[in-house]
């Protein structure tokens, strides 16, 4: 595929966006019909062309004539066909990604099986689609007004009867696979997907009931007055799988933090003299505690509670662990780090890199962070301009996403961090890079940008729209990419650039859209367009950093009208970092791992 | 003959007018479809993506014309050659 067919399906939205989701699906429906039109009118002029080829007689010039203008005019038909069939798939992109921003399941449900009609969506869009299923929905009784809700009755259904817990998770496995395997893929999979994880933390929330909240999580609502249910659910997993990883996988006292090298002579100094490595205790107890009872789902239910039972056990019992809610600060504010005498393997020299002016660079650059190990990588990248004033500093935090499928091991980029993140809950991760960035020094004044890739995305969310941070650091901008950020609304000066491949089943885990966040942007695309394989020849699975990498570089080498927020937004990172031709970029690695001394 | 070729003609005129009809129609279909309240970059893209295409179709008709303008003349010309004949 082109560039071209990348752009088809782009949607940029943001507070400002303004759809009308009805009037785009009238378009969509009236855009069909055309279609059909010019596609007769083009197999007509074809036979008008040959017919006319054949004419005879003394005045065949003019017959002649006549025949190739009709085959130009065949041809420009071809073109308008091909221009058309993208421009009713674009319009049917953007209300599909409008349609989820809404929230409503149910209009959702049946927009995607009338645009991607598949068994999976016709099954989806309603309780009585089975005299419906596998019909071509398009040629189905449509009214004027809302063509693509007269073939299902009762489209409230969803809201009254909300569905089961089994149901909602058996979609969501359905999905799992599709993601995995990436057969039965649609453009949309990831939009589908969050209602039913929404529609799973429903039924764990209708059934829960919290002994204790702890600290109250920054970025996210939980409770009563929540507008989501995944956030609190994710609370209670959290909980659970700390308490379940505190029993296998043994006790865990402390973060180590290992800081930059000194290098050689002529390489960039580390920050300040001392020790290789730093040690941030944790507290023993986990921040949440409820009871689950799911109906049909015992096993379930006992899991979650047996696994948070074992989170709250006192200091002593289990030994200790990892906390996922205590403060890299003192009530003093002092950072409460301690120097660690023992040793710690990794350890990185700071060394000058190229300046990444552009944000693809920046997600390059995830990619050379530890992959699969026992311990886990942050990079800060420290950017030194002269202005007239003399030097001045900016910064990029840069986090690589989950490495580490369980909770309670030694990486900390882990399940417990996935959950804590979602959840807006403090995981070991935030207090890591917390800790990193007062070690490095920066400065209230100084410009900080937070960049991340899956669960680094949603750390990088969490730490820009975190009070302590935002007290601290003037935070100026976030990236994200393929990540589930909904609920953090970080107010900086330039926003957040959340980018969403609508075929990667990750950034849906939040259960909801990215809306009404201020000058944050979502950028939706379909990344199998950018037609990326492997060396293998096969396709790049879709949460692949390298998915997200080449979108944004087609972003940047090709702006469109409609990506001009993204461009927007690019330069004003840019200037908000002070990023110029005499920048020097120096690169500061921090190892991590949880200890259990 | 001169009558077989005239009829074809005008067979082919006909259907050539019923093909432009049917084009017009399109276009102003692509023309007058409603975005709604839409509002954006993505919706100024989407206006101008159909202009382009309202102007592709505009040079197909074009060529249609032309096309019919010497079909015209080609009748004309077989006229003319039946009127001499007889």
């Amino acid at each position: 595929m082109t560039g071209d067919d990348f752009d088809t399906r782009i949607v940029v939205s943001s507070a400002k966006t303004v759809a009308d989701i009805p009037a785009l699906m009238c378009a969509i429906s009236q855009l069909h019909e055309a279609m059909r039109d010019l596609q007769a009118c083009h197999s007509e002029l074809e036979a008008l062309a040959n017919r006319t080829g054949t004419l005879t007689g003394e005045h065949i010039g003019n017959a002649s004539v006549a025949a190739e203008s009709i085959g130009r005019a065949c041809s420009v038909l071809l073109s308008s066909s091909y221009q058309l069939a993208r421009f009713i798939d674009s319009l049917a992109y953007t209300a599909l990604i409008y349609s989820a921003a809404e929230g409503d399941a149910a209009t959702f449900a049946q927009l995607r099986a009338w645009l991607y009609p598949s068994p999976l969506s016709y099954f989806e869009a309603g309780p009585l689609t089975a005299p419906f299923t596998f019909a071509t929905i398009a040629d189905l009784p449509r009214g004027r007004s809302r063509p693509w809700r007269q073939v299902w009755p009762g489209s409230h259904y969803r809201e009254i009867w909300p569905r089961p817990f089994h149901l909602s998770v058996g979609y969501a496995a359905i999905y799992g696979t599709i993601f995995g395997s990436g057969v039965g893929s649609d453009p949309v999979d990831s939009l589908a997907l969050q209602f039913h994880i929404e529609d799973i933390s429903r039924s764990l929330m209708r059934s829960t009931h919290w002994f204790e909240h702890g600290s109250t999580p920054s970025g996210q609502m939980l409770g009563p007055h929540a507008t989501s249910a995944t956030p609190e659910a994710a609370a209670i997993a959290g909980g659970a799988f700390f308490g379940w990883g505190r029993l296998l996988n043994g006790s865990r006292r402390s973060i180590i933090l290992g800081r930059p090298g000194r290098g050689a002579q002529d390489s960039p100094a580390p920050l300040k003299p001392g020790p290789r490595t730093l040690r941030l205790p944790l507290r023993a107890q986990s921040s949440v505690w409820s009871r689950t009872l799911i109906p049909g789902a015992p096993g379930f239910s006992g899991f979650l509670n047996l696994g948070q039972s074992l989170g709250t056990l006192p200091e002593g019992m289990l030994t200790a662990s990892a906390s996922g809610s205590s403060s890299s600060y003192d009530e003093a504010g002092r950072s409460s780090l301690a120097p660690e005498s023992k040793s710690f393997p990794p350890t990185h020299t700071p060394r000058e890199v190229a300046t990444p002016h552009a944000p693809s660079a920046l997600i390059e650059r995830i990619g050379n962070l530890a992959e699969g190990k026992e311990y886990g990588e942050f990079e800060i990248l420290k950017h030194e301009t002269q202005g007239p004033k003399g030097s001045e500093y900016s910064w990029s935090i840069i986090i690589r996403g989950t490495q580490e499928w369980t909770a309670g091991t030694t990486n900390i980029q882990d399940m417990h961090t996935n959950f804590n993140a979602i959840a807006g809950v403090e995981s070991d991760q935030t207090r890591a890079i917390k800790a990193a960035m007062a070690d490095m020094g920066i400065q209230p004044t100084e410009a900080v940008e937070f960049v991340g890739h899956s669960q680094g995305g949603i750390v990088a969310a969490q730490l820009a729209s975190d009070t302590e941070i935002c007290n601290r650091y003037t935070v100026a901008a976030v990236l994200t990419a393929g990540s589930p950020t909904a609920g953090y609304t970080p107010v900086t000066s330039v926003g957040m650039l959340n980018l969403e491949n609508t075929r990667d089943q990750v950034p849906a885990l939040d259960g909801r859209e990215n809306v009404n966040r201020g000058n944050n942007l979502t950028v939706h695309f379909d990344g199998r367009s950018l037609n990326l394989q492997t060396v293998e020849n096969e396709e790049v699975f879709a949460h692949d950093m390298t998915v997200y990498r080449e979108a944004m570089a087609h972003f940047e080498s090709a702006p469109t009208v409609a990506t001009a927020e993204i461009s927007a937004w690019m330069e004003a990172r840019e200037r908000a970092l002070g990023l110029g031709e005499g920048t020097h970029t120096t690169s500061y690695v921090y190892t991590t791992q949880r200890s259990s001394w | 003959m001169l009558n077989v070729q005239l009829e074809e003609v005008n067979e082919l005129l006909a259907l050539l007018a019923q093909t432009q009809a049917r084009i017009s129609s399109i276009e102003t279909t692509l023309v007058l479809c409603s975005f709604g309240l839409w509002e954006g970059p993505a919706a100024q893209e989407a206006q101008e993506s159909r202009r382009q295409m309202v102007m592709y179709m505009n040079h197909a008709q074009e060529h249609l014309a032309t096309a019919r303008a010497h079909l015209d003349d080609y009748r004309s010309d077989l006229h003319t050659a039946a009127l001499a004949f007889f």
